[in-house]
């Protein structure tokens, strides 16, 4: 109980990867929708720190792993947003119902 | 000392937890904001644990301080701030797509314990003194980032450059041409 | 100096690529007038140059570059000269990717030229940091790339494909992380090497899973699909063009380097991978039949074909290879034939609708006979390379176990089905329309390439055993 190993660290990424995917699947609004994207990839940070802090793996891929990710996240946001506010400047309102105008 | 991190970790985790599911079910979209900053900053304290403290830094650097204030910066041009009035739809695909996310991420949590838990490395301490091996491990961060990882950052200073250019075009679009 | 050893053996095409983005990006504070004839000729010649650079770097043996984290040898070679071709004839065949004078013609080049490299990057990459790097690199050019069209619907499919791609790379992520806990290591040939001594269990599989699901986005096939869709038709023609081949290509050529190093340790995922291939070949088969919208017909017509290479991918053999090299050098011909004529007619006549394509047959005989020639060779029929490259698949498909036979006879039912896709559009432009008479003028490049399309398209027929040798010769040194 009192000996964090790594499974907890890993239970607790994948349980924050499901609740960041699940609000992306039901989240109406498309800027909700974005931090959800960023809380999953906030999980698979944890995971990549975890196993490498725990597992001392030679050459620590794992955290320059999860730099590049945190660095390559945040800047799809900001793409994200971009777009977003071109949207909203024409639309006034946002919500992903409204952006599925394009139905497959 | 083993029983204070157990219970601190705990604690934050719950946090954790909390904060993500009240970024997803509050009504108000500034709210979610705020949990999520609470969030990414619980992140960054869980980095410290796992001795990892460059990369604790940037996550609450990047994540926690500089993306949030970029959501609310949006938000407040998007003048999107107002409560929701619809509630949560439970439409047959998306509780099929919710169902799915569950067995998927479930049948990786039984797997993950029976492959880990055989292994020898799997139980280990966190060290008393981690403050001074986290100062080792970013100067061993550092170098692997020059050395071994060379091409790879160069490939992500590319990619910044070609967001900035995109996003320059985006920003001059000026409404519908006929 | 080892880096500059490196660039020399192994670097040199990607190296010209990035001069000339970058002289793209320099010219656009500089040059004012004519922006946009200056900024296709730089893109060309960019594009000429690297090719030719490919004669200089070693490829034979494989050369490691930069710490093992990048590799050239044939086979990568081989995908590079596809997307090099596939990037000319791009850029020729669309008179004009950006309409309005005042458009940013520089900045659009230099992305497209990033997109090339990076889809370099993908294919030529032995490390999952570099390839998720040149996958993102990629992905954020084809979003940059599909909004640049004036309005707001390319805008919104922008956006659509970003938060797509991006739950996709959550999910490559989370495979590759599960992947690092196992071995430890990031580089192919390292896992490969752990894998090949610890043994498979079944995490392992769980995460091959996740990383193959997560690549078909790339790909366009199923679980990812249905946004795919509107992706093309938000986007311009040329653009559409530009994601049907390089990030297909850049994905395939990934995915079957990581068959051979990764999943090959385990049975199950070459029928997964095939099953989802056969899915995707069965939903575009069936959904693309009542489609009245030319954009969203060849979209569908992308993911039937991409589903055939991931199919050709899934058998890990070297005849596998050497029909998935073949498909693909087909495949670009065809495909550039058949948008290249839909560009064409829509300078002409603005309308993307099928129906308006009636009777185009009796004033534009050559355009409409290259055009049809392009449409049979996809549907895979007779006089035709789309016939000899599923021939090919199909035999290759025998040669594999008893699960596979089920596939097969399944893939030929499919294609059966999807000829009625192509034949819809062929029965109307041979259909009778007393109406109105539309000619079509003024486009000699494009139709120029299109009749070269399709002249390749028969003449790969008439002359295949050259192609099918040359294919098993770089499949045989993957």
């Amino acid at each position: 109980m009192f000996e964090i190993t790594l499974y907890h660290y890993l239970v607790l990424s994948l349980i924050l990867f499901a609740i960041g995917f699940i609000g992306i699947i039901i989240s109406k609004n498309i800027i909700k929708v974005l931090i959800c994207i960023e809380i999953v990839m906030s999980a698979i940070n944890l995971n990549f720190i975890a196993f490498t802090a725990y597992k001392n793996y030679l050459f620590l891929s794992g955290m320059i792993f999860a730099l590049f990710i945190t660095a390559i996240s945040a800047v799809q946001t900001a793409i994200g947003l971009v777009l977003i506010y071109q949207i909203y400047k024409n639309k006034e309102k946002i919500t992903s119902e409204e952006i599925e105008e394009l139905k497959g | 000392m083993e029983q204070l991190n157990a219970i601190i970790f705990y604690i934050i985790s719950a946090i954790i937890i909390f904060s993500s599911i009240a970024v997803i079910f509050t009504k108000k979209i500034m709210k979610s904001v705020f949990f999520a900053l609470v969030t990414f900053i619980c992140f960054g304290l869980l980095f410290f644990f796992l001795n990892a403290l460059f990369n604790g830094v940037i996550q609450i650097s990047i994540y926690g301080i500089a993306l949030c204030i970029l959501f609310a910066i949006a938000v407040m041009l998007t003048n999107n701030n107002e409560e929701e009035t619809h509630k949560i739809k439970f439409s047959p695909t998306i509780i099929l797509a919710f169902l799915g996310v569950i067995m998927i991420l479930s049948s990786i949590l039984i797997f993950l314990k029976e492959t880990m838990m055989y292994d020898s490395v799997f139980k280990t301490y966190i060290n008393s003194s981690h403050i001074l091996t986290s100062l080792d491990n970013t100067k061993q961060l550092s170098s692997e980032l020059l050395t071994h990882n060379l091409y790879s950052f160069e490939l992500l200073g590319l990619y910044l450059l070609i967001v900035l250019i995109g996003i320059l075009v985006l920003l001059t679009f000026k409404g519908e041409s006929k | 100096m080892e880096i500059i050893k490196d660039i020399q053996n192994a670097y040199l095409p990607e190296l010209i690529l990035f001069i000339f983005i970058i002289l793209n990006i320099i010219f656009s504070f500089f040059i004012k007038k004519n922006t946009y004839k200056i900024s296709k000729i730089t893109t060309l010649l960019a594009i000429a140059l690297s090719g030719l650079s490919i004669f200089f770097i070693q490829i034979n043996p494989t050369y490691k570059a930069f710490n093992d984290v990048y590799i050239s040898n044939i086979y990568t070679t081989a995908f590079k000269i596809m997307i090099l071709i596939s990037g000319l004839l791009i850029i020729l065949s669309s008179q004009s990717f950006i309409r309005e004078k005042r458009q940013k013609s520089y900045e659009f080049f230099s992305i497209f030229l990033t997109g090339i490299l990076s889809a370099f990057s993908i294919i030529s990459s032995n490390d999952f940091i570099s390839a998720f790097i040149s996958i993102e690199l990629l992905s954020v050019c084809c979003y940059f790339l599909t909004s640049f069209r004036r309005n707001h619907k390319s805008k919104e499919a922008a956006l659509k494909y970003l938060i797509t791609g991006a739950s996709s790379s959550a999910i490559f992520l989370l495979g590759i992380s599960y992947l690092y806990g196992i071995t430890g290591n990031i580089n192919f040939s390292d896992i490969s090497d752990v894998i090949s001594t610890s043994g498979i269990n079944i995490m392992f599989i769980i995460t091959c899973i996740l990383i193959i699901s997560a690549l078909t986005f790339k790909l366009g096939c199923i679980p990812f699909n249905n946004w795919i869709i509107d992706i093309y038709e938000g986007s311009t023609y040329g653009v559409g063009t530009y994601l049907s081949l390089i990030p297909k290509i850049a994905a395939i050529g990934l995915i079957s380097r990581l068959f051979v190093f990764i999943f090959s340790y385990s049975p199950i995922i070459q029928i997964l991978t095939a099953i989802i291939a056969l899915c995707s070949i069965i939903y575009s088969a069936i959904g693309g039949v009542n489609q009245t919208n030319i954009k969203r017909l060849y979209a569908y017509s992308s993911i039937l074909h991409s589903g055939f290479l991931l199919l050709a991918a899934s058998c890990v053999s070297v005849y596998g290879f050497s029909c998935l090299i073949f498909y693909i050098f087909t495949y670009i011909f065809m495909n550039i034939g058949i948008w290249n004529a839909a560009i064409i007619y829509t300078t002409n006549y603005q309308s993307d609708e099928i129906i308006d394509y009636k009777g185009i047959f009796y004033k534009n005989p050559y355009f409409s006979i290259a055009y049809t020639i392009c449409l049979i060779s996809l549907a895979g029929l007779p006089p035709t390379s789309g016939f000899l490259s599923k021939l090919y698949l199909f035999s290759a498909l025998s040669r594999e176990d008893f699960t596979y036979l089920i596939i097969l006879f399944l893939t030929l039912c499919a294609t059966v089905i999807s000829l009625f896709l192509y034949f819809k559009m062929i029965k109307v432009i041979y259909e009778k329309n007393s109406q109105d008479t539309k000619i079509i003028k003024n486009i000699t490049i494009g139709k120029i390439i299109l009749y070269i399309c399709s002249i390749i398209t028969i003449l790969i027929c008439i002359y295949p055993n050259e192609f099918i040798k040359l294919s098993q010769i770089i499949a045989y040194y993957i």
